[in-house]
């Protein structure tokens, strides 16, 4: 797979945009929708399949 | 060996601690602290070594226990999280070992609080005994400053947000050390410079930015002597310059970040993660 290489769309659920998935990208990390701007979680790559992302809690961090 | 990594989700550091696994050939599997179904009253071991690196609190307190209570290893240990992800319990612990740190007070009760800034004089910096990413770090610069804070705390606060931490503010040079410690070797550091957008705030989860802190003896020294207070495990040593030339510890963080810090540094702190764990496992 080259870098960069756009295997498939997925929908935001947010906003109903079509988000291009990126080569490379694994289930579990969070993109922005680039229409809405909410944080998605990538929950498959095949097929590519997003959701709301989790939100950050109090006792998130470090 | 069976191998795993805890998270919450993919985030930078996660994904480049896999992909040091992969390089070095190591199998680690991958488990979403989301879909943990624990047998509480069955013992059960599952792994002989979980890297912790949920991104909550309360989910890395219970799963650490519960994994090293069925026989895992646990990178870092439960006791190291239970202790350095609460502030109050790791400044008594850092007082009581020696190691420089900021003067610093607990109180349950707002009069106690101001009695506690009161000796402290202001400015003085309150912080949530639990928390990251300088979430709800406030410098209170008066009495005016401090009541408004503790009436918030007390009308809209939690039981642990009443539990008062209130800090001697320490006049920085705009900057202060993140020093990553793995076992007994410190790998790197950073500095981290606070900018418009951070204020007086250093975090670069908030505005701050990373650049190479050249690692000298005595950074090397009070990191490791810090790590050392909550036991053998993988830590980021928060550090700042005082302005009589003093180095202080104000904090040691137990599931460090270092996505900002591959780089400045050069240090392969990934690759020295995976390396240690996987060591540490076969022990």
């Amino acid at each position: 797979m080259i870098q960069g290489e756009t295997m498939s769309n997925a929908e935001c659920p947010e906003c109903g945009a079509q988000i291009a998935q990126r080569a490379g990208i694994e289930v579990g990390e969070i993109i922005s929708c680039g229409d809405c701007g909410s944080k998605l979680e990538v929950k498959s790559v095949a097929p590519f399949g997003l959701a709301t992302a989790p939100s950050v809690e109090e006792d998130w961090g470090e | 060996m069976r191998l795993a990594m805890l998270f919450t989700v993919l985030t930078p550091e996660n994904k480049m601690i896999f992909e040091s696994a992969t390089k070095r050939g190591i199998t680690l599997e991958r488990v979403f602290d989301s879909e943990l179904m624990m047998e509480l009253t069955a013992s059960k071991k599952e792994y002989d070594g979980v890297l912790q690196r949920s991104s909550s609190y309360a989910r890395t307190l219970y799963s650490s226990f519960y994994l090293e209570q069925m026989g895992t290893f646990v990178c870092n240990p439960y006791k190291a999280h239970k202790l350095c992800g609460d502030k109050f319990l790791a400044s008594v612990l850092l007082g009581k070992a020696g190691v420089p740190t900021p003067k610093t007070f607990g109180a349950f009760t707002p009069d106690a609080a101001k009695a506690a800034a009161k000796k402290l004089g202001f400015p003085v910096v309150m912080k949530p005994v639990f928390g990251s990413w300088a979430r709800l770090v406030h410098k209170l610069n008066d009495d005016e400053a401090l009541d408004a804070e503790l009436e918030s705390r007390e009308e809209m606060g939690h039981a642990f947000q009443k539990v008062y931490y209130l800090q001697e503010h320490i006049n920085k040079p705009g900057r202060d050390m993140r020093v990553f410690v793995i076992g007994d070797e410190c790998v790197g550091a950073i500095y981290r410079t606070s900018t418009e957008k951070s204020g007086w705030i250093t975090n670069t989860g908030r505005g701050g930015t990373a650049s190479n802190c050249p690692v000298t003896s005595e950074i090397r020294e009070l990191a490791l002597k810090a790590a050392n207070v909550f036991g053998e495990g993988i830590y980021g040593v928060d550090m700042m310059e005082t302005g009589d030339g003093r180095l202080v510890v104000h904090e040691v963080n137990h599931t460090t970040e270092f996505r900002n810090s591959v780089e400045p540094t050069g240090a392969d702190i990934p690759g020295k993660m995976v390396e240690y764990f996987v060591k540490r496992s076969k022990k």
